[in-house]
């Protein structure tokens, strides 16, 4: 039992620190399980919107050149010039011409370069220098892959070729990340020459990945199994050259794919072939996510700590309390007692305290009384005890004064010493409360028998019982106090014959006690209307004898006393029969 | 013939008072013995074995109660001035037949010796009642069971099955919710005997039974029997058998 029996202290703060730490432990736990995953698809879901749209502005991007194309390729200027085919016509017009030119391309001259060639590479203009590799007279083959010009072999009559094959350095040094190709015809239909306009990496890149999400981020040309980079516009390459995109295996469609510890998001560039896809490291994530660990760490510790501080400093609020009552409890237990100023500032527990002091000033109160009894009691006991003679030894005696009368032939001696041994047997040596109303009346008969030795001739007694009443018992000694009353006040101080009966009789439910003298009698004024008030008379006697009868029957006792001066006395008890 | 009476009293002048005051054989009685203290008291009983013995407890040498343990004592009185409760208990379960407190009033002790010899007289007539019955040469002493009457049948049967403990008449009125006045009365009535001679005899025919193992003494007998002590048991048996209890194992054994 006993080791079961944690302090409300420790109990305390185990509930305490269970309380605050689960919250902490659940915030904890959901991040390091789950935090690493969420983030991953936050990531994802992020990386996909923003590559959705950077594909939209490319998208857009791309429109307005294929429009610029188209203006440029279908102007009458521009045709008549490809008609012509003369370098002559070209310085003649020139001065319409380039302000054509720049006005369809907006001046963005670091952006794209527009450049136009004759079939037969006599006419070459160009918003910029005119780029050799389109100068047709030097192609000898029209399988010279690194030309756009020399892919138009594929390309519809009418649509405009959009190709990120042709990458290069162009002769601004700028990177040549796309390009758009239209041929230009004449009003039969016949082709002239050939617009290319190349867009240069800052076409894209200043409109797009402005957050600085990705990494990097591709222009994929899914036909040409080409990719460029907009970031770092120099590179370019087959997908070889980008691991990242081969974990797309060749599905394009619009999503996010994570790889290793680099995330993908993918996104078509509407009415092209191509795409766009940006990478981002989770490596530099999970720096982060480490770092956010780490951060969580701290606050797990710190909370940890606080909870435990706490915890202590209100299990501490709580308890010391109740263990500094329990202590002063405890040393209450080894007699020790004294009250103590209430020291909680928690109303129950000083509540709890005031009331323990209180008690205990009671407590200390009570043991101060009782000790100051105890003395007086034993004290009394002590008075008692040196005041007592050994009974054994005054019936001895009596009994030994009863023999030396007898062999003496001292009859009177004899009688008084027998009826006096019997008055006192019925006294002192009975410890009974209570006695038949035959031992009562054989105690009367004693001591009149002794009285009558005294006073001789003088005293006449009567005593009666009825016989029907020898057994009753009532309260011992209630006669006899009466009977001395009469002798000693009412009798001897008459001068005269004294006549003294006692009768006792069964008079139907009741028993009828009487004792009646012809003594001097006393004023019926000396005796108040109630005898609850004769303790303050002198009639002390009776008033002990009228108490015991009255706790004993209560209302059924009555109780009266006649007496008048010079004629006597006579006191009247009626008692119930039956058992009380 | 009168009664024999052994007188024990410490104080000479108390002694010498009830010796010369009491009317002994307008009483009949005989006073054979006197004695000052439990010693002398006790080898006077042994020696002159009277039929009853009024003492005093407080004694010299051995008390009161403790001489009459130890002597075959039928009948015994007490006078005395102290009225401890267990000396009361002690004499009530030694059978004594009053118990006077001093000092004693002369006319009292001789109403109560009255009376004793009213009732050893009944017990002797009882004796007689059995003895008539009774030839010397038998063993035991006949004592008939049934008697037509349930109260007395159970009565005789509570006999049987507890003589062997410490009872008496109260333990028996008790045992069968009856007062014991009235069993008293009652079997005085139907058996003509007092209920301790009945019960009296039956321990003595059960202690002829139990003589026949010779492996038991007297007092082991006495004491399986339900006598108090082996003296009473030697009294009783005398005055029912006309032999001591070794007396008789002597006769018993010899013939066989």
């Amino acid at each position: 039992m006993a080791e079961r029996n944690r302090t409300l202290f420790g109990r305390l703060l185990i509930y305490f620190l269970i309380v605050l730490l689960l919250p902490i432990l659940v915030f904890t736990g959901y991040y390091l399980v789950l935090g690493d995953k969420s983030q991953s698809r936050y990531l994802a879901e992020q990386s996909l919107g923003v590559v959705r749209r950077d594909a939209l502005i490319v998208g857009n991007v791309l429109e307005e050149y294929r429009h610029k194309a188209y203006q440029l390729s279908t102007d009458e200027l521009i045709v008549e010039v490809m008609r012509r085919d003369d370098p002559e016509y070209v310085n003649k017009v020139s001065h319409d011409l380039y302000p054509l030119l720049f006005r369809v391309m907006s001046g963005d001259a670091y952006l794209a370069s527009a450049n136009l060639v004759s079939n037969s590479g006599r006419v070459r203009l160009s918003t910029h220098a005119f780029p050799n590799i389109f100068d047709l007279r030097y192609h000898t083959s029209t399988s010279d892959l690194n030309s756009v010009i020399a892919q138009n072999l594929n390309l519809s009559q009418t649509a405009s070729l959009i190709t990120t094959r042709g990458h290069r350095s162009a002769e601004n040094g700028r990177q040549v990340v796309a390009s758009i190709l239209r041929r230009i015809y004449d009003s039969e239909g016949k082709n002239l020459g050939y617009l290319v306009i190349d867009l240069f990496g800052e076409a894209f890149s200043s409109g797009i990945n402005i957050e600085r999400l990705f990494s990097d981020i591709y222009l994929i040309d899914q036909k040409e199994f080409h990719a460029t980079s907009l970031v770092h516009t120099d590179t370019h390459g087959s997908f070889d050259k980008f691991p990242p995109l081969l974990a797309l295996k060749g599905d394009y469609s619009a999503r996010a794919v994570q790889s290793g510890s680099t995330v993908i998001a993918v996104a078509p560039v509407a009415s092209t072939n191509l795409y766009l896809a940006g990478t981002l490291s989770t490596v530099f994530l999970s720096q982060n996510i480490s770092r956010w660990y780490l951060v969580i760490s701290g606050i797990l510790i710190g909370g940890v700590a606080l909870a435990m501080i706490f915890s202590f400093l209100f299990s501490r609020s709580i308890a010391a309390p109740i263990a500094s009552l329990a202590r002063r409890m405890d040393r209450v237990d080894r007699t020790n007692l004294e009250a103590k100023p209430i020291k909680s500032t928690i109303s129950e527990f000083a509540q709890l305290e005031n009331s323990y002091n209180v008690m205990i000033d009671q407590i200390t109160t009570l043991l101060d009384v009782t000790r100051e009894e105890q003395k007086k009691l034993s004290e009394a006991e002590r008075k008692a005890l040196e005041s007592q003679m050994n009974p054994h030894f005054l019936f001895n005696t009596l009994n030994t004064i009863k023999a030396l009368a007898r062999i003496n032939n001292q009859e009177e001696i004899y009688t008084i010493t027998v009826k006096l041994g019997k008055l006192l047997r019925s006294t002192i040596d009975n410890h009974e409360s209570e006695a038949t109303l035959a031992d009562s009346i054989a105690l009367i008969d004693s001591y009149l028998t002794i009285q009558k030795l005294r006073f001789g001739e003088k005293l006449k007694t009567s005593v009666y019982l009825d016989p029907a009443c020898e057994h009753i018992k009532t309260p011992k000694l209630i006669i006899q106090p009466l009977v001395e009353n009469a002798i000693i006040h009412g009798l001897e101080p008459k001068v005269g014959s004294w006549f003294l009966a006692v009768r006792v009789e069964a008079l139907g439910r009741k028993i009828h006690i009487r004792v009646e003298d012809n003594g001097v009698g006393f004023d019926r004024k000396t005796l108040p209307a109630d005898l609850n008030d004769l303790a303050d008379t002198t009639h002390v006697g009776v008033y002990n004898v009228y108490r015991r009868l009255s706790m004993a029957y209560q209302r059924e006792l009555e109780f009266t006393i006649e007496s008048t001066p010079t004629k006597g006395t006579i006191v009247d008890i009626k008692i119930p029969i039956g058992r009380r | 013939m009168a009664y024999t009476v052994v007188f024990v009293e410490d104080e000479e002048i108390v002694r010498r008072e009830i010796v010369s005051s009491i009317r002994w054989e307008a009483l009949g009685l005989a006073l054979v013995g006197t004695a000052g203290d439990g010693a002398e008291g006790e080898r006077l009983i042994k020696e002159l074995e009277p039929d009853i013995v009024i003492t005093d407890i407080r004694l010299p040498a051995q008390d009161g109660l403790a001489m009459l343990a130890s002597c075959p004592v039928n009948h015994a009185l007490i006078l005395t001035g102290y009225t401890d409760f267990t000396y009361m208990k002690q004499a009530i379960r030694l059978g004594v037949f009053d118990y006077l407190l001093k000092p004693v009033d002369d006319d009292e002790l001789e109403e109560a010796l009255a009376s004793l010899v009213q009732k050893i007289q009944e017990e002797d007539r009882d004796v007689e009642q059995i003895k008539r019955d009774h030839k010397s040469s038998d063993l035991s002493i006949t004592l008939p069971k049934h008697f037509n009457n349930h109260v007395i049948d159970s009565a005789v049967s509570y006999i049987v099955d507890h003589f062997s403990e410490s009872v008496g008449l109260q333990e028996a009125a008790t045992y069968l919710g009856v007062s014991e006045s009235h069993l008293s009365r009652l079997f005085k009535e139907i058996t003509g005997l007092n209920f301790l001679q009945y019960l009296n005899a039956y321990r003595v025919n059960q202690s002829v039974e139990a003589m026949e193992d010779p492996k038991k003494n007297i007092a082991e007998i006495a004491t399986s029997c339900g006598f108090p002590t082996p003296g009473y048991y030697a009294k009783i048996f005398k005055r029912f058998l006309g032999k001591t209890p070794t007396q008789f194992r002597d006769t018993l054994g010899s013939p066989k």
